[in-house]
């Protein structure tokens, strides 16, 4: 019964085709690329890095936008059916897994060939597998938590991690950066509390998280915009530069949940700034600020890419409404000031970060000054073309319905995040080289703002949304 | 000339496919500025896609759709359509009252407060002014999308299953709402006592094309016996099908 259930709880979810590809992958990646790559590339140095960073990324953001692999099906017949609660949670917990925590065997697994002996080869399997886990479960536990724990659980759990960069060995993401054996510990202490609190969400789905969905925040806002004696444009201003709409799209196949959360710009400023003053003292201060290379200048900019990118691809489109927009002004003009003040509003997130980097840059760090052209000009004008593309390929979905999938997740969906590692490329190479930086930041910027200039293309899309069933 | 022979919505051999399916084919009409129409057709016909390519949030294959004389994509077309969608979803992240604000903001509604005021008032809406759209009930959603799809008082309303979700006196105070407004109306309906109530004059669309077009009271005319109106209907869909 299990199996069956697993099978038509993963067939729900995910079309055969992706389903196909992901199992490609996992394979290409853990088995075949480990096995025929000569000489593996080191499980240390600047993969550590890699891993740290991109390990933060997935803890914190399944922690702020995670969600439910839900549909709107399962609450009105899935859930009601006498099944054994051991046998649902299990076959949700799969299927949240091959959703979100499986990236990152993806990401890492190749990786093992060059673990060095088999006693740690094993051990770091296994740790990547938790990892999963762990990242899985905090997708599902983010449902039951209000919006300001999630924020602060993640800037919690994104410094703790941070920190095993600077040496600390008791972090989850220890391993990776040569602490395996306390490193494991803790990563196994932290699964241990993690996956049997969100097993057990997902066994009384109906009576736990589906119900705090609705109780989880107030159904009132204290404070509220006043939208009066504004011209259109600078209503369009007003909404996105007041607050952050926390729409998330960023598993493996795509958003898990939406949340109508925002939060307001000042206070994702207020903490960025303190992040940003933290950053600054470990980077540029603190006894470690003397170390020849100063990792964490490289691996920041990619990390607030991502996260830009996240929030502006498919986020700014999911929770547009066409009927109210497009019918009130050229949808080529509403677009564009639409992208425009989202892009401004993510330098909250990213401006203080910039600007520790130019301190940085005069304090003589050169990668720093790489970091503020790629944070301040490369991240924003690539999210306005990541956005374009995602939308241009139909792999956005409109979500109406709270905390459930908009619909079962497809290819087309998971070939939408290659843009994302295109940008995570050119920031790479921005890192690299000042030249580079420079024309990469040059070219995008152009790029976009060239597409910004051309109605055509924007009512292109608003056709293309709305004949892909956005009302 | 009087504005009542003045054609306020004009489509004229419009077709339009989904890939392969076509929609609507070879599809042409004129309602008369003032008049009220109900678009009556059975599940998949082509009525939401018709609303869609008058609204301008489609574009037609081929064919021409005029608005007062104006292509509907156009600014003028949208300063003077209202229109709102089946299960229509304001932006959940806003408020009640900040939805109001923002849409009546985007059109350039003059008096935006006072816009915004009447609708809190009209529809019961006051007491949820503050309320998170996403935490709403599905009434007053509906009751929130009305109310933006009217607040810039257009003189073209183009309605899709309006009532949806609402309960008898709120159905009440929003038939009144609609027969008071100085507007050409197209609503979109299966349920024919909305339709006889609201509009004077039919448009049956079936698999893409129209079926019949005239008056309610023709098409009552069509009763045998006993016969209730949504009889005909299904009769006149059924042979055209």
């Amino acid at each position: 019964m299990l199996a069956k259930l697993v099978k038509f709880v993963l067939l729900t979810r995910f079309s055969k085709p992706l389903l196909g590809l992901v199992t490609f992958f996992l394979i290409y990646d853990v088995v075949i690329r480990a096995v025929t790559t000569g000489g593996s590339p080191e499980f240390s140095g600047g993969f550590s890095y890699y891993a740290v960073g991109a390990s933060i990324f997935f803890i914190t953001i399944s922690l702020l936008f995670g969600g439910l692999f839900i549909l709107k099906s399962d609450r009105d017949y899935l859930l009601t059916l006498p099944l054994k609660r051991r046998e649902l949670s299990l076959s949700l917990f799969t299927a949240q897994f091959v959703g979100s925590g499986i990236t990152i065997l993806f990401l890492f697994g190749f990786y093992l060939a060059g673990a060095g002996t088999l006693q740690t080869t094993i051990l770091l399997g296994a740790d990547l597998a938790i990892l999963a886990a762990v990242v899985t479960a905090l997708g599902v536990i983010s449902n039951i938590l209000s919006t300001r724990v999630r924020v602060g659980l993640a800037a919690i759990l994104g410094i703790w991690c941070l920190s095993s960069i600077f040496g600390n060995p008791f972090t989850p993401v220890s391993p990776f950066t040569g602490d395996l054996l306390y490193g494991s510990i803790v990563l196994f202490g932290f699964a241990a509390i993690t996956v049997p609190v969100a097993l057990r969400e997902l066994a009384y789905l109906e009576l736990g998280s589906m119900r705090s969905l609705l109780r989880a925040t107030s159904s009132e806002y204290k404070k509220t915009m006043s939208f009066a004696g504004k011209s259109p444009v600078r209503a369009i201003y007003s909404y996105h530069l007041s607050f952050l709409e926390l729409v998330g799209r960023v598993n493996l196949a795509g958003s898990t949940s939406y949340r109508a959360a925002r939060v307001r710009t000042s206070t994702v400023l207020i903490i960025s700034s303190a992040l940003g003053a933290v950053y600054l003292f470990l980077a540029g201060l603190s006894p470690f600020a003397d170390l020849p290379s100063r990792p964490v200048v490289i691996v920041l900019p990619i990390l607030m890419g991502i996260i830009t990118l996240v929030l502006m691809s498919q986020g700014t489109f999911s929770n547009e409404r066409g009927w109210l927009a497009f019918t009130a002004m050229d949808p080529a003009v509403y677009l564009r000031h639409l992208l425009l003040s989202r892009a401004v509003s993510t330098l909250a997130i990213t401006g203080p970060f910039a600007i520790a980097n130019i301190v940085l840059a005069f304090r003589g760090v050169p990668a720093a000054v790489n970091s503020s052209i790629v944070l301040l000009v490369t991240v924003s004008s690539a999210s306005i073309l990541a956005t374009y593309l995602v939308a241009r390929l139909g792999a956005v979905q409109q979500v109406k319905e709270e905390g459930m999938m908009p619909g079962q997740f497809d290819l087309k969906q998971l070939l939408a995040i290659i843009p994302t590692y295109i940008v995570i490329i050119l920031i790479v190479v921005s890192e690299i080289s000042l030249t580079a930086s420079i024309v990469i930041a040059g070219v995008l910027g152009t790029l976009s703002l060239l597409m910004m200039l051309s109605k055509s293309v924007w009512r292109g899309i608003a056709y293309r949304l709305t004949q892909r069933g956005f009302v | 000339m009087s504005l009542s022979v003045q054609a306020c919505i004009e489509a004229k051999f419009v077709t339009k496919s989904y890939g392969k399916t076509v929609a609507l084919d070879d599809v042409s009409f004129s309602i008369p500025c003032g008049e009220r129409y109900a678009l009556l057709g059975p599940n998949g016909a082509g009525k939401s896609t018709t609303l869609k390519l008058l609204v301008g949030l489609l574009k037609s294959d081929t064919g021409t759709i005029r608005i007062s004389g104006y292509e509907p994509f156009s600014s003028d077309a949208k300063s003077i359509l209202g229109y709102l969608p089946e299960d229509a979803t304001p932006y959940r992240t806003l408020s009640v009252r900040e939805n109001l604000e923002y849409i009546a903001a985007l059109r350039g509604v003059k008096d935006v407060r006072e816009a915004t005021e009447r609708f809190l008032d009209d529809l019961s809406l006051r007491e949820y002014e503050r309320a998170k759209v996403g935490k709403l009930s599905r009434g007053n959603m509906q009751k929130l999308a009305i109310a933006l799809a009217l607040i810039h008082k257009p003189r073209i309303v183009l309605l899709d299953e309006p009532l949806n979700y609402l309960d008898i006196p709120t159905q009440e105070r929003v038939f009144k709402m609609l027969k008071s407004l100085d507007s050409t109306q197209i609503v979109s309906t299966h349920i024919m006592s909305i339709a006889t109530r609201l509009t004077e004059k039919v448009i049956m669309i079936s698999r893409g094309r129209i079926v019949w077009n005239g008056t309610i009271d023709t098409l009552k005319s069509l009763e045998q016996g006993e016969e209730p109106i949504e009889s005909v209907v299904a009769r006149l869909m059924t042979n055209a099908g």
